[in-house]
């Protein structure tokens, strides 16, 4: 399990090296009680299909109630999004954490945030 | 200033051409340059999932507008959905996030080979100002909604891919 604290987006960007391509990661981990996914990375596509069976795992032991973190997470298109709904579909209560401001508009005009309301 | 590249119809290209695109915005503001890569990405995206299609990006870049270029070989026309698709439709979602950043975006078929471009406006903030986090554009500011979605919208008889690109824009 990582430490979703050590990787803040810009600590993650100031480390990217062009020559090193960011992968996706998907972790989970436990806070105060509440089950944190953690993602990281540029969540496109690719590196949502890179990432999906190790998502799908976690998942499946996730409680019902669940936090995604996307503090680490640089970039995510409609892929991504796909994926935070498939996790999502499942369970009773699923929220985001720390979405850049970008995301969270896109959240907003696909009219997404009451099935992955952003909490503090 | 125009430039171009190819890509392969391949998952991994899609970061590729984000950064391609990005190489060349080094004077755009940060919030703006996330807002393109977000367009290239979703254009791209539906050129490999829709079109199975390898795609050429092309950007021109003026000192007020940037406009996006994707061809593909693919026959197909994209339109974005009404509204936004209920959360239990996973996919679905990338032209209307298109549609709301882009000042106006459209689609012209290619003439005498397969394929289309769909090319996409955007106003450029510069590096310094304060980049506006709203929408750029909506159904109210003229959005063109996709064109030559219809026999009667397609270009002359250019067989020239560069030239075609050139025209789409």
């Amino acid at each position: 399990m990582r430490d979703a604290n050590s990787t803040g987006r810009a600590e993650r960007m100031s480390d990217l090296h062009p020559a090193e391509p960011e992968n996706a990661t998907a972790s989970l981990s436990s806070d105060g009680g509440v089950s944190v996914l953690t993602l990281s990375g540029e969540l496109d596509l690719a590196t949502v299909a890179d990432i999906q069976r190790s998502v799908d795992a976690i998942a499946a032991q996730a409680p019902e109630h669940l936090v995604i973190d996307l503090t680490g997470v640089t970039f995510m298109d409609s892929s991504g999004i796909a994926l935070l709904l498939q996790i999502a579909e499942p369970r009773s209560r699923t929220e985001l954490r720390n979405p850049t401001p970008l995301i969270r508009r896109v959240l907003e005009m696909t009219g997404l945030t009451e099935i992955l309301p952003i909490v503090p | 200033m125009t430039s171009q590249r190819s890509f392969p119809a391949t998952a991994g290209s899609i970061r590729e051409a984000r950064r391609f695109v990005l190489d060349q915005l080094p004077q755009v503001a940060d919030a703006m340059r996330e807002q393109v890569g977000l367009i290239v990405s979703e254009l791209v995206t539906n050129a490999i999932v829709h079109a199975s299609s390898s795609y050429t990006v092309a950007l021109d870049l003026e000192p007020q507008t940037l406009t996006l270029e994707v061809a593909d070989q693919g026959n197909g026309l994209p339109f974005p959905a009404d509204a936004p698709p209920p959360p239990d439709q996973h996919h679905g979602r990338g032209l209307l996030i298109v549609t709301q950043l882009a000042t106006e975006w459209g689609v012209k078929q290619h003439s005498g080979d397969p394929g289309k471009t769909v090319w996409v406006k955007l106003p450029l903030s510069p590096r310094g100002r304060r980049a506006s986090t709203e929408p750029s554009g909506n159904s109210a500011h003229g959005i063109s909604l996709p064109r030559g979605s219809s026999p009667s919208g397609q270009s002359g008889s250019e067989s020239n891919p560069t030239a075609r690109l050139r025209l789409a824009a």
